[in-house]
């Protein structure tokens, strides 16, 4: 299988504050703060730069894939539940957690951007965990991000800050104390119990106690006010400061989403499907555009490539096909005829000599030919003297035997007054070229005293 | 001249787009229809190139061909006039019978039949040897000359053993007559 890793950029963690935004990026961490309207969305202004702020901190080429951003959100507006739903078959949970929504939070599951964490199952029973804030807050933050050229995931601070403190089943909270606003959040028998948010200026020592029961209390925070309330507290209650690794940009929360994604712990995830805004779209389009326009121009002159073909070869072409047409009728008018006329010739030319060899090579001893007439149709007429008839019987068996001609036939054959002798007519004739066998004459002539010499023409 | 108004000169505007976008179909189709022409021109005229090409190649081979059977008969059309052919084959045919060892015993010569494409036939008798008469009908056809046996006769000599005489016929054929036969079905076609 392929490895399309060089298409995926490193994952970023973002912790969403009510007045600051901290990001962790490999090239570093940033912090920034942020502007709210009335309605607790992020100002135009403040949005922009954000969007830009972040899209540096991306580092990503336009080809390669939306970076994941892991996103923890604070505690404002957000509402927590734990429920407890009977034990169900996984294709009905989504059915039965959705009507567990709308039971018990004030918004039904359209408006809000909400997850679910499973705490304890048996049998019977399942208890699980809700989270769920207003949709809206959820996706204007996706929304920026998005054109920032992130993939969001969000999930709460709260959550996030847990990972770091030592899972047991004991009942403890953590304190995150911001400047503004103290986020709480209490556990019990490890599982989130509450979550509260006050503002800092009001905290003190016994605010503290007054909230929780715990007995452990973790505390975080940027700036000395967590160290200095660890102090207040370390007399009455079990306080422990969490120790945020990295410095400055970093934070609790961004610790721990580091920590649960190396582990690959469970977040509980709030559902949010970010929008495609146009300005995303206009600013892929726009660090295309070079390429587009070169494709463009590439696939034109594609297309006017064979009507630019046809109109400046032409002459070139138009230049060959002449010289080749001079050389046809060169060709035609000289060498054509020429070679009709040789073949002709060829043809014409009749296989005397091939004839009278294999008379020759079929006589008998003793035979005496007297005389032979061949035309060029192939017609062949022979007188010949034998002493018997066994002889003329032999001649002709072999000319049959030689392929090479048709139609023998003893015309004449009548005794001679005196010695023992008799004349014979024949005619036969040649076989066509092509029906009869190519002759091969024999170079030397044998000895003399042969009856018939092979490759000598016949006695005569 | 009067200064348009803004009417006037959007109706302006839309009638100068307007016959911008007809020309520009107009003369666009027109060549489109110019350049699929030229381009059918052109592929026509690259498939009758390289059918040529090809047929310059056999056209080799044929010449390569030509050549080797004008040396086999020792012919070279350039120099065969009608008028001077016949001689030259009779002429060449009795040194044939004398450097055969064979006796040229008599030659006659009369017309052809222009219908075969014959310029002439010469008979003739000889005498001599068997193998001076195997040489000489080999011979015949590698005088130089358009030279066909027609027909050959060998009598045994009974007064004389190991004579032979023969008679033959040849025919002379015409190699002009010959390529203006060849030459009219092409003019035919052209």
């Amino acid at each position: 299988m392929r490895d399309f890793s060089y298409l995926r950029t490193p994952t970023v963690f973002i912790d969403i504050g009510p007045s600051v935004l901290r990001c962790s990026a490999p090239g570093g961490a940033v912090e920034l703060p942020l502007e709210r309207g009335a309605d607790g969305k992020l100002t135009p202004g403040c949005r922009k730069q954000i969007v830009a702020a972040l899209a540096k901190t991306a580092d990503r080429k336009s080809w390669q894939l939306k970076t994941k951003a892991v996103c923890a959100l604070n505690a404002s507006g957000v509402l927590l539940r734990n429920v407890t739903l009977p034990a169900v078959a996984k294709e009905e949970l989504p059915a039965v957690l959705h009507l567990q929504m709308e039971r018990e939070f004030p918004l039904g599951p359209e408006q809000l951007a909400w997850g679910w964490n499973e705490v304890s199952s048996n049998g019977v029973k399942r208890e699980v965990l809700l989270a769920a804030v207003r949709k809206e807050t959820v996706e204007d933050y996706a929304a920026a991000l998005a054109e920032a050229g992130f993939q969001p995931e969000f999930t709460l601070a709260g959550l996030a800050r847990n990972y770091l403190c030592p899972l047991g089943k004991d009942d403890y909270a953590i304190l995150e104390v911001g400047a503004e606003q103290t986020e709480l959040i209490s556990f019990e028998n490890g599982a989130p119990a509450s979550l509260r948010l006050f503002p800092t200026k009001t905290l003190t020592g016994e605010v503290i106690l007054k909230k929780t029961a715990v007995r452990i209390l973790y505390v975080s925070g940027t700036d000395g006010a967590a160290a200095k309330l660890v102090e207040q507290l370390g007399t009455t209650l079990d306080c422990r400061l969490l120790v945020i690794p990295g410095g400055a940009g970093e934070s609790a929360a961004l610790a721990g989403l580091k920590k649960a994604t190396a582990e690959k712990q469970p977040l509980l995830l709030l559902g949010v499907q970010p929008k495609m805004t146009k300005a995303v779209w206009n600013i892929s389009l726009g660090a295309h555009r070079q390429n587009l326009t070169k494709a463009a121009i590439l696939l034109v002159i594609l297309m006017l490539f064979p009507f630019a073909e046809s109109l400046l070869l032409k002459p070139v072409v138009g230049w060959k096909l002449a010289a080749f047409k001079r050389h046809k009728l060169q060709f035609d008018s000289v060498v054509a005829p020429e070679l009709n006329f040789f073949l002709n010739l060829k043809q014409s030319q009749p296989p005397y000599l091939d004839a009278l060899y294999v008379l020759a090579k079929a006589s008998p001893p003793g035979m005496h030919i007297s005389s032979v007439t061949l035309d060029q149709l192939g017609d062949i007429a022979l007188k010949l003297e034998v002493q018997n008839a066994q002889q003329t019987m032999e001649f002709r068996g072999k000319l049959i035997d030689s392929g090479f001609f048709s139609n023998v036939s003893l015309e004449e054959q009548t005794p001679v007054p005196g010695p023992p002798k008799l004349n014979v007519r024949m005619s036969l004739r040649w076989k066509p070229a092509g029906q009869r066998p190519l002759i091969k004459m024999d170079p030397e002539p044998v000895a003399d005293g042969a009856a018939t010499p092979i490759g000598a023409p016949p006695k005569m | 001249m009067r200064t348009l108004n803004d009417r006037e000169k959007r109706t302006v505007r839309y009638g100068a787009i307007g016959v911008a976008i007809y020309l520009a179909l107009f003369g666009g189709v027109r060549m489109l229809k110019f350049l699929n022409q030229r381009r059918a021109d052109y592929a026509q005229a690259v498939t009758e190139t390289n059918l040529l090409r090809s047929g310059v190649r056999s056209d080799t081979d044929k010449a390569a061909l030509v050549k080797k059977m004008m040396d086999d008969f020792q012919i070279d059309p350039a120099t065969l006039s009608t008028n001077s052919v016949v001689a030259g084959a009779s002429a060449a045919i009795q040194k044939a019978i004398m450097g055969s060892g064979m006796g040229l015993t008599s030659i006659r010569e009369s017309p052809g039949r222009s219908s075969h494409k014959e310029i002439a036939t010469i008979q003739f008798q000889s005498a001599g040897p068997v193998p001076g008469m195997v040489s000489l009908i080999h011979r015949l056809p590698l005088l130089g000359y358009p030279i066909v046996i027609d027909s050959v006769q060998i009598t045994a000599d009974p007064m004389q053993p190991g004579v032979v005489k023969l008679m033959a016929t040849v025919f002379v054929l015409d190699y002009q007559q010959w390529i203006n036969e060849w030459k009219k079905p092409e003019a035919s076609h052209a």
